[in-house]
């Protein structure tokens, strides 16, 4: 008999319902999984050595939950890469991932060559910015995959405050350009990803088998654009979503989440479009344009942010011949 | 010629080829004390989730992360110290206690957020007291990592409400007073620095004079003004150099707005002496002078004493002492053998022999930068649970 449980009550987690590692652990055997877990940094200097140790000790060394951590950069110029390695990571330059490829930049371009160096069946992808981390930012994303059959995808929620200076934080709800941007855009066209909290939220973990066949863009979009091909090809029972309580990252300014936004945007429409929701008589334009207050003049900024996207990462022979001689 | 020291412990040999072991688990050592640093420390931080409950967050992590990680028992208090328990060989033999500050001076936001960098780890309240806390949590590790088991049973205690604005040291007491079986010998254990030893309290008076004006009786005094006066009054008191005796104000607050004479002022001193008699005279003189004030310049004045200990000690010839020198030695470093104001007199008035050791080399103590060098760490912990197997080899119990 199906179950008639409404999504949100049937796949909205709490990390620490996954608190028991043990027993993640002996799933993850019983499963015969391979876990990889993945970090995306662009000078990211001042908190990757402290996310990689905390993870490290608790979910590597005192239980074997993850079997690799790598760190896929895009070119930092502090030490980030260097830090990484000292602490025992494997540490990738984005460009030298599949390097007959033309060289694209930005986090979505890590997170989809990470598929091809990382040898996981699951890769869990945490930003490298979070400053309060804690191992819960992995076994949460790893608990329904594990223990929940048929979730094979799982999206983090959180508490987040922003950080507004060194000492003080305030709330900011779902994020602003969750709350004015996609959710007004998921509730009029995919309402069942309405019910995802944080659509945007930079953590989660996927399946290889799911990862490997979707698109990236490399941009703004990547996370919109997985959950629409996700609901698509395997609908919402394989998206799980956890809430990890409260993570503390940077604040971004107005202006940034207006660029967010606009590629976000973009990525919704050309999803929509392709998906045969709606169809546009003409391309739309790839300039940002925004107004800046300097003195008492407004200085007119126009931002290029093109739809940039990589197939899914199946219809690369170079990944085909690594997947086949890695079995 | 130094007096030859009778072995209760490890030898020189294994106690530096443990902390070379402990070496090869210093990223759980390092988890812990992030985890635990990052924190709030003060005594009413709770989960947004769980605000009837005042139970402390630090202490509560403190007492699930060490059952977690595998003490016999784990608990809060009703003081909330967070309390483990792991079981020796010799269950009917008295414990060895291990006991450390919980809170972090003066660091109660949740936004503490620590660095690993260059071979440091840094941040605020790291070296008072969040590493020496961690380093409590890392025995089960400790002792798998190292193959050790003890005979005694081993509690290991974390302090809450240790700092300035909460009950302080008194709480210290309490938990001690009300152990079912009074412990063989203890180690007190401080964040820094790695080759401290301290086996000999000073006496000290930690108080607040508050002094309030009263309009009527003043008019346009100034409660700052009669502060500063009490301040010169007392640094200018004679206090001998043998026994040594030193006042320091600590802390003067007061006031409101700048153009508005201060209705209020606190001042907040500590008095510490090598002698308990000539604290207790100190602290007669300083009584005198707040009197005087407060006739001659119509105030309301009240001291109220935070912290009150007399000196105490356990003698430089005490085999735990030696224990701890050798240790030290051992582990490559120079002693630095001084008395301290801390919770080891509690453990002194109640008859349990006791030293304070620290565990890693540090920088900017009370800043926001705190730092420890990460390489030392091991050394600290090696040392701790060294003692704690001398202590459990009888060196407390002559």
């Amino acid at each position: 008999m199906p179950d008639t449980t409404p999504w949100f009550e049937r796949n909205t987690f709490h990390h620490s319902d996954f608190s028991d590692l043990g027993r993640l652990v002996d799933l993850k055997r019983e499963l015969g999984f391979k876990v990889s877990l993945c970090f995306p940094t662009l000078n990211e200097a001042a908190t990757i050595a402290k996310e990689i140790v905390v993870v490290k000790a608790e979910l590597a060394t005192r239980f074997p939950l993850i079997d690799e951590i790598a760190v896929i950069d895009s070119g930092s110029s502090d030490r980030t890469r260097e830090l990484a390695a000292e602490c025992g990571a494997s540490v990738w330059l984005a460009q030298d991932i599949l390097p007959g490829l033309p060289p694209l930049k930005g986090k979505g371009e890590n997170l989809w060559k990470a598929l091809h160096v990382l040898s996981g069946d699951v890769i869990v992808y945490v930003d490298a910015d979070i400053k309060n981390i804690h191992p819960r930012f992995v076994y949460g994303l790893l608990g329904p995959i594990l223990a929940r059959g048929g979730v094979k995808y799982s999206k983090a929620f959180y508490d987040r405050p922003i950080a507004v200076d060194q000492k003080n934080l305030k709330p900011s709800g779902g994020g602003r350009v969750t709350e004015l941007v996609i959710r007004p855009l998921f509730s009029l066209y995919y309402p069942e990803l309405a019910e995802i909290v944080q659509p945007l939220s930079g953590e989660y973990a996927g399946t290889r088998d799911v990862l490997e066949a979707i698109p990236f863009p490399i941009g703004y979009g990547i996370e919109t654009s997985m959950l629409i091909d996700i609901l698509e090809r395997w609908g919402m029972d394989v998206i799980a979503q956890v809430d990890l309580d409260r993570r503390v990252h940077r604040n971004q300014d107005t202006l940034a989440l207006g660029r967010m936004a606009f590629g976000i945007m973009k990525t919704f429409f050309r999803k929509l479009e392709s998906s045969g929701k709606a169809s546009w008589p003409a391309e739309s334009a790839d300039d940002m344009i925004q107004f800046q207050l300097e003195g008492m003049k407004y200085r007119r900024d126009t931002r290029r942010i093109e739809l940039v996207e990589r197939p899914p990462i199946i219809e690369i022979p170079e990944y085909l011949a690594g997947q086949k001689a890695a079995r | 010629m130094e007096e030859p020291i009778l072995s209760y412990g490890p030898d020189d040999g294994e106690i530096a080829a443990m902390a070379d072991r402990i070496g090869a688990i210093e990223d759980l050592v390092l988890g812990n004390t992030v985890m635990l640093g990052e924190l709030p420390s003060d005594q009413d931080t709770v989960a947004s989730d769980e605000a009837a409950s005042r139970v402390g967050i630090r202490p509560r992590f403190f007492a699930e992360r060490l059952s977690a990680l595998g003490a016999d028992e784990a608990w809060l208090d009703e003081d909330g110290h967070a309390v483990g328990l792991i079981e020796g060989l010799d269950r009917s033999a008295p414990p060895v206690l291990l006991g450390a500050e919980l809170d972090s001076a003066y660091v109660d936001s949740w936004e503490v957020h620590y660095a690993i960098d260059e071979g440091w780890i840094s941040g605020p309240g790291l070296l008072d007291n969040a590493l020496g806390a961690s380093a409590l949590l890392c025995v089960p590790d400790l002792f798998r990592a190292l193959g050790t088991r003890m005979q005694s049973d081993l509690i290991i205690v974390a302090y809450s409400g240790t700092m300035r604005e909460g009950p302080m040291l008194g709480l210290v007491e309490r938990f001690l007073s009300r152990l079912e079986r009074k412990p063989r010998g203890a180690l007190a254990v401080k964040g820094i620095e790695f080759g401290r030893l301290n086996y000999e309290c000073e006496a000290v008076v930690r108080a607040d004079l508050h002094i309030q004006m009263d309009p009527a009786r003043t008019g346009r005094a100034n409660a700052i003004a009669v502060a500063a006066e009490f301040v010169d009054r007392v640094l200018r008191l004679r206090v001998p150099s043998r026994p040594e005796t030193v006042i320091t104000i600590g802390t003067i607050e007061g006031g409101y707005k700048h153009g508005e004479n201060a209705p209020d002022a606190t001042v907040g001193f500590e008095v510490r002496s090598e002698s308990n008699a000539l604290l207790v005279s100190v602290m007669s003189r300083i009584a005198s002078i707040v009197e005087e004030l407060r006739y001659a310049r119509k105030v309301d004045t009240e001291i109220r004493t935070g912290t009150k200990l007399g000196a105490s000690g356990i003698g430089f010839r005490h085999p735990l002492v030696r224990e701890a020198l050798r240790t030290i030695k051992a582990l490559g470093a120079v002693p630095s053998v001084y008395p301290s104001v801390s919770e080891l007199h509690h453990y002194h008035s109640l008859g349990i022999p006791a030293v304070t050791i620290g565990i890693a080399e540090g920088e900017d103590y009370h800043t926001d930068h705190a730092r420890a060098r990460v390489a030392s760490i091991r050394k600290g912990l090696a040392q701790m649970v060294s003692l704690a197997l001398a202590i459990d080899g009888g060196a407390c119990d002559a």
